[in-house]
């Protein structure tokens, strides 16, 4: 309870903390804020809980295929079958090893949220600062297109995308992707505004920069705090869309070994083999979990910085 | 007799200018802050001083006292008034008051005629323009605009009441100018509007005084009155841009046939389809028109309600899906009046207890609740209340053939609650800050100072202010609820639109597959418009105007 309330009270004293830190920024850590906000957030007791966990879960999905019991395809015991000496958490309904189809499904799930935040976070700053720094028409075509991706549930679009193309990897990975970049645009969009408006990017107009490399290097810099928040929160939303979508059934196929996908598999014996269910649900659940975890460190970090920055 | 009247008269001229310089010389050197607050203001040495009688200084000083910047106490004299944040709100208060009443009288009567108060405001626009913060020159305007538009109301009184007031104005304007210069000129031109509309304002509508917070007058009024004709085009121009957005979401919706690999009709129904079953299908989906006129036909489909056949089952889609979206729209409803009420609930009790152990572990766990992706909620309350530690509900939603959600309750439970706890962490949050925020306001102080109780500060005055934020959120977690529900129902298996998107998507029965997005997005447009609409119905923005 108490190292939570130092964490808290800490935030409060972002003002003092920010104008402490807020020194060195401008000496050695220019234009590198976002390390400041990183060495700051790691500080916190929930980013660091949340690290632990994250680190935890990357751990199993990556090294968990290298000391899994069986294969993920292997029969090793009666299908539905509980924990027994031969599979730790018994076997799903075709037989296999609940706990190595659980050690080999989580890097699917891992790569292709990762793959998807990227795009979306690539494609979202990209369009967000450009609307930002062009105005006019630009802004508005570039918005109003964002609206109409906004008027999508994000799983709906991936449905929608599904349905028509089928269960590819590389759509998921795409419109899920695109489904974050109208909510990333909104957000870098909004930060952008703002650093528009300064000195130096006039002066860089003045001194004949081109225009992509203004956007690029003097405005990109400046919107770091955003864009790590926007990071987290994509990824935690990422995790939880990748998986859906292999829960329901429209992304990894059969007989691959993956969490959202063991979920799917296995719900209809939910009652008499729990752990086929419960295993994947647990780790997809930490996992997101995790990354909440850390991207709120980061926005409170971020937080204690712009408050230092204002006064 | 006659010579003293006389000479007291001629005196009396003399000293009555007299008077007025003492008066001007020193209501300036207030304002201004050249004597301080608190400081005595001394008869005799202001008089030596000044180079002129002690009468004349005594008259200005109570003139002074009237106007509200000197206080007088007897035994200690007169000392300029120390202008506590009470005393500030309560100028506002009562220029609120006039000005509100003079614009009602305005728009009560006849046709007003503005051409004074343009030639103020243009004066006032003219002066700002040449300055970047409020300088003498503009308080002048400003002030000169506000007289202007209480003297329309035709009442002497109200004029006279208002004028005692400028003084303390000038002296807040000039200490304390709390107004952002941006919006300085525009938020005065505002006035204007509903002047020349010649409609009467709703009961909440205030002019804009300069600094002031916003005012703390109950929202119950505001929700009597919900007409805001300022605001009519602000409101048309949203729903022209609603209607925008819909139809270019239509043209995604239907780029998804098209974006079929190879013939459509084959995609659908697999390599194996008989020929005769592909050209049916053709037929149907309009494949052998062109690309336009398909588009064409789509749209006036749905707009008439007449959404085809589902490719799967051959069953018009209308008749597919009224069922269930009654379904789905009973478990979205039942979900919302629960979670709605509770996030509004936890976010003003957490505000409430801000920083203390019951906040923390609320934080901890929203944000633990927000993270967690709504199936393995589902799960998980499935695990608890359904097969593993608990038999209470069912874990499945399955329903007989043809009857209603509603008939039987116990199925509803759990996707219910699973919704409920997906939206809750998000509005509760935001209300959270909002309520924190508003109750460090200054109107919160005062409604506090005014010694109401705190029962009535909270929900009468803090509540209904920091719900405004929450609004917006609220309906980007309804409208999220639109897609939430189709994992939910899958989980559950339970009979709604959202379990039929997947079956859908599963059988490539773009039909049902183009309606249900649709459907879908439809929502999400609607109630995104409805909150902005609410957020301008409910916000009487001139109050915006900062603190």
């Amino acid at each position: 309870m108490s190292t939570d309330q130092t964490v808290d009270t800490a935030v409060d004293l972002g003002l003092e903390a920010g104008i402490e830190g807020r020194a060195p920024i401008h000496e050695e850590l220019r234009g590198h804020e976002w390390l400041w906000i990183l060495r700051r957030a790691a500080s916190l007791t929930r980013t660091r809980i949340g690290l632990a966990i994250v680190g935890l879960m990357v751990a199993i999905a990556l090294f968990g295929p290298l000391v899994a019991p069986h294969s993920p395809t292997e029969f090793v015991a009666a299908p539905n079958s509980g924990p027994s000496s031969a599979a730790l958490f018994g076997a799903d309904a075709l037989g296999r090893d609940v706990f190595s189809r659980f050690l080999h499904g989580g890097l699917t799930v891992l790569w292709l949220s990762a793959a998807a935040t990227a795009v979306g976070i690539i494609v979202g700053t990209t369009v967000g600062l450009v609307a930002a720094y062009a105005r006019g028409w630009v802004d508005d075509v570039l918005m109003r297109g964002n609206d109409v991706l906004l008027s999508f549930p994000q799983i709906i679009l991936v449905l929608l995308a599904v349905s028509a193309i089928g269960p590819k990897l590389w759509l998921i990975v795409l419109t899920v992707g695109m489904t974050h970049a109208p909510r990333v645009a909104r957000v870098m969009r909004g930060a952008g505004q703002e650093v528009v408006e300064r000195d130096f990017i006039k002066a860089a107009e003045v001194v004949g920069e081109k225009r992509w490399r203004i956007v690029s290097s003097e405005l990109l810099p400046n919107v770091t705090s955003p864009l790590l928040v926007e990071l987290g929160l994509r990824m935690t939303y990422s995790i939880g869309i990748v998986a859906a979508v292999s829960f329901l059934g429209m992304g990894l196929q059969p007989p691959t070994a993956d969490w959202g996908l063991m979920i799917n598999e296995n719900r209809l014996a939910i009652t008499v083999q729990p752990w086929a269910v419960g295993l994947p649900v647990l780790a997809i659940g930490l996992l997101t979990v995790g990354t909440n975890l850390v991207t709120d460190g980061v926005a409170r970090a971020a937080i204690g910085l712009d408050r230092g920055g204002k006064s | 007799m006659a010579s003293l009247a006389n000479s007291w008269r001629l005196s009396s001229v003399e000293r009555a200018s007299m008077t007025e310089q003492v008066l001007r010389e020193l209501r300036e050197a207030i304002i201004e802050g050249r004597i301080p607050q608190g400081e005595p203001l001394r008869e005799v040495s202001l008089a030596g001083t000044l180079g002129t009688g002690r009468s004349a200084v005594r008259e200005a000083i109570r003139q002074l006292v009237q106007e509200g910047l000197v206080d007088y106490e007897p035994h200690r004299g007169a000392m300029v008034r120390v202008m506590s944040v009470e005393d500030r709100l309560d100028v506002y208060v009562a220029r609120e008051a006039i000005e509100t009443g003079a614009v009602r009288r305005i728009l009560a009567g006849p046709a007003p005629d503005l051409t004074n108060l343009r030639a103020t405001l243009d004066d006032l626009r003219a002066t700002a323009r040449d300055h970047d913060r409020i300088t003498d020159a503009v308080i002048d305007a400003d002030i000169a605009f506000h007289e202007e538009l209480v003297r329309l109301a035709g009442s002497p009184r109200l004029a006279r009441a208002h004028e005692t007031l400028a003084a303390e104005t000038r002296m807040l304007l000039r200490h304390h100018p709390a107004y952002p210069w941006a919006s300085y000129v525009a938020d005065h031109a505002k006035l204007l509007t509903p002047s020349s509309a010649a409609t009467p304002p709703p009961r909440s509508w205030s002019p804009p005084i300069c600094g002031c917070p916003p005012s703390s007058s109950p929202v119950s009024s505001r929700r009597t009155e919900r007409r805001y004709r300022v605001s009519t085009r602000l409101i048309a121009r949203r729903i022209g841009l609603g209607i925008l957005t819909l139809w270019l979401v239509s043209l995604v919706v239907f780029a998804a046939v098209i974006a079929l690999p190879g013939d459509a009709a084959t995609a659908i129904l697999g390599k194996e389809a008989t020929p005769d079953r592909v050209a049916v299908l053709r037929e149907q989906l309009n494949l052998n028109d062109s690309v336009v006129s398909q588009y064409t036909q789509w749209l006036s489909g749905i707009l008439t309600f007449d959404l085809g056949n589902s490719a799967a089952t051959q069953q018009p889609v209308t008749e597919l899906l009224s069922d269930r979206v009654g379904n789905s729209a009973f478990l979205v409803f039942v979900a919302s009046i629960i979670a709605i009420p509770l996030s509004i609930l936890v976010g003003v009790w957490t505000a409430m207890k801000r920083d203390r152990p019951a906040d923390h572990v609320t934080s901890t766990v929203t944000l633990v609740l927000a993270a967690l992706p709504e199936f393995v909620i589902a799960i998980g309350l499935i695990l608890i209340f359904a097969t593993g530690l608990f038999h209470i509900f069912p874990a499945v939603s399955l329903l007989p053939p043809g009857e209603k959600a509603w008939e039987h309750l116990d199925v509803v439970v759990l996707p219910a609650a699973t919704l409920v706890l997906a939206v809750v962490p998000y509005v509760s949050r935001i209300m959270r800050g909002s309520m924190i925020e508003v109750l460090e306001s200054e109107y919160v102080t005062m409604a506090r100072l005014k010694g109401l109780p705190e029962r009535h500060v909270i929900w009468r005055h803090a509540v209904p202010n920091a719900i405004v934020p929450a609004i917006q959120v609220t309906a980007l977690q309804l409208a999220w609820m639109a897609g939430g529900v189709v994992l939910v129902e899958f989980v559950f298996q339970y009979p709604g639109i959202g379990a039929a998107l997947v079956e859908a998507v599963a059988n490539r029965d773009m039909p049902v597959v183009q309606s249900v997005t649709m459907l879908a997005a439809a929502i999400y447009v609607f109630l995104n418009l409805a909150a902005d609409l609410a957020t301008i119905l409910v916000t009487p923005r001139l109050r915006t105007a900062g603190r």
